[in-house]
């Protein structure tokens, strides 16, 4: 086995997290994909309290929860670019925000596409406010990091790629009501570090729809 | 210049503020503590923290954070000589790190369900799935005295809150979850004792002893008050003339309201010990009529035991077992 090896799902926005942050550090790592359905005795062994993905496995031992992941990384690695800032108020700030795009995003973004006529609308709104608060927080900086990717920017960026699946449910436009937020998506989705751990939002939208027809709500 | 201006705008009752408090008192930093009424929140805290709202939030030389976890790890990085609180290896901090959030985002919310259960066969259920959390939990305790290790650490700090709170809960809820003492359900008669353990050692350690709302003030508080509620299903039978028994616990606070509106209405009634020796809890409620031997209308009962039932705590809503029998 690798020295680091990352327990993954293709299309997992935590997973990508872990990716982007391996990228970024240029750290070499072997990618496992998982099939979640029949899941490896690996990770049933390296993940046994939620047996989910993302897993970091470094020298053979386990690292659980994507953000944990990311800041792992941050630290066991630390070279430029520091995800996490020098400050400690900085990186309170931080970790605070990376928490509410776990509280918030991925739930309004999971009723997105679960849920109907009012639910949905609910959820719409929910979505909308939740971006204008990281769109205030961005404040017209080219990452939440300031001039270079930090752990906000790894934190939000695979939901990037779930906008167009977020604006098909929901009938809005992320542009309209954040612009700033859509460029920092087009200014991430430009790196190269990013770029290749996103899936391409028609595929995710593809998969969503997958998602609704099995899991959404009738 | 660290120390100043360090203020922590919390409840005295709120867990998560005392993680906050609890860091500060280990790091030995003198703050001042701004006391916030969260049923009439004030303009500062939704200054402070417009997000989420809610208290701990820590003011430090003007800057506010929130999220009792987040300031936790602040703390511990600005006054970085004082007490540890994270561990120095990264591995090792991941690991702390998970089993936070392990705790927060399983064994409070199976814990809280057990607060708000009613006495029967679907409790025992709960009982039992929030000890197999605080059995997960436990491995991050094996051989050592603290999760920390010899002393206290961050998940020490984020759980030891359990140490006060759950032997409430235990005896509010008529359950055992880490100790058996009497309050055993059929289902889940084990206990946890590395858990005991620890509750016992964390609460030999002054600072947590110290931070942790005494539970003198803390168990009144989170007992069901016996405030006067709804009682318009109640009158519309005491209308009709009907008595009404309660089986209750006598001496608790619910018999004792319950009787003195009985009394006050002139109706006639009779509180049957419910046999549970003391421990202050309705659990059920059994209505007869009066002469004639007719059966309770169903729903009749239904708005009797949500006019008992209707409180400001919602453990109640999911309260007692109605027994609806013929008069004898």
């Amino acid at each position: 086995m690798a020295d680091v090896v990352l327990l993954d799902l293709w299309v997992s926005p935590f997973g990508q997290r872990c990716r982007i942050a391996l990228a970024a550090k240029g750290v070499a790592y072997e990618y496992r994909e998982q099939d979640l359905s029949n899941k490896s005795e690996l990770l049933l062994r390296s993940n046994p309290v939620h047996r989910m993905i993302p897993v970091l496995l470094h020298g053979g031992r386990p690292v659980c929860e994507s953000l944990l992941i990311v800041q792992y990384i941050d630290e066991a690695w630390p070279v430029a670019p520091r995800l996490l800032p020098g400050d400690p108020y900085a990186r309170a700030q931080a970790r605070f925000w990376a928490d509410f795009v776990d509280k918030k995003i991925f739930d309004c973004g999971t009723r997105l596409w679960k849920c109907n006529g009012a639910a949905l609308e609910q959820a719409t709104r929910d979505m909308i406010e939740a971006l204008g608060a990281l769109e205030a927080e961005l404040g017209g900086k080219d990452y939440f990091g300031g001039e270079d990717l930090g752990f906000l920017d790894v934190a939000l960026a695979p939901f990037t790629a779930w906008f167009r699946t977020y604006e098909q449910c929901g009938g809005f436009a992320v542009a309209e009501h954040c612009p700033g937020l859509a460029a920092w998506a087009d200014r991430c989705r430009g790196r190269d570090d990013v770029a290749s751990a996103l899936t391409d939002p028609d595929k995710v939208y593809e998969f969503a729809l997958t998602l609704k027809e099995k899991f959404g709500d009738k | 210049m660290a120390e100043e201006g360090v203020k922590v705008v919390g409840m005295w009752a709120s867990p998560f503020v005392a993680r906050v408090e609890m860091a500060l008192r280990l790091k030995g930093v003198t703050y001042e503590y701004l006391r916030e009424d969260l049923a009439n929140k004030s303009e500062m805290l939704l200054r402070y923290n417009p997000v989420t709202k809610k208290v701990p939030v820590l003011v430090h030389g003007g800057k506010p954070m929130a999220e009792s976890a987040v300031i936790v790890e602040y703390i511990d990085e600005v006054w970085k000589d004082g007490y540890p609180i994270m561990p120095a290896d990264p591995y090792e901090r991941a690991q702390a790190r998970f089993w936070a959030r392990y705790a927060d985002e399983k064994c409070n919310p199976a814990i809280y369900v057990v607060y708000t259960s009613a006495i029967g066969e679907g409790q025992a259920k709960l009982v039992h799935e929030a000890q197999e959390c605080l059995k997960t939990l436990q491995k991050a305790l094996e051989g050592k005295k603290f999760f920390g290790g010899d002393a206290v650490g961050y998940l020490d700090i984020v759980v030891g809150w359990y140490a006060r709170w759950v032997p409430i809960i235990e005896e509010l809820s008529a359950t055992s979850i880490v100790t058996l003492g009497g309050f055993s359900t059929s289902v889940t008669d084990q206990e946890l004792p590395m858990i005991k353990a620890w509750f016992d050692r964390i609460l030999a350690i002054d600072v947590v002893r110290e931070t942790l709302p005494p539970r003198d003030k803390l168990l009144p508080l989170c007992k069901p008050d016996s405030d006067w509620v709804n009682l318009g299903g109640f009158w519309s039978l005491v209308a009709v003339g009907w008595i009404v028994s309660v089986m209750a616990c006598v001496g608790s606070s619910n018999a004792v309201w319950v009787t003195a509106m009985m009394t006050w209405a002139g109706v006639h009634g009779v509180v049957l010990d419910g046999g549970w020796g003391g421990r202050s809890r309705v659990s059920s409620l059994s209505l007869t009529t009066g002469e004639g031997g007719t059966p309770l209308d169903v729903r009749a009962a239904t708005l009797v035991v949500g006019a008992v039932a209707h409180r400001r705590r919602p453990r109640l809503e999911c309260c007692p077992v109605v027994a609806v029998a013929r008069a004898a």
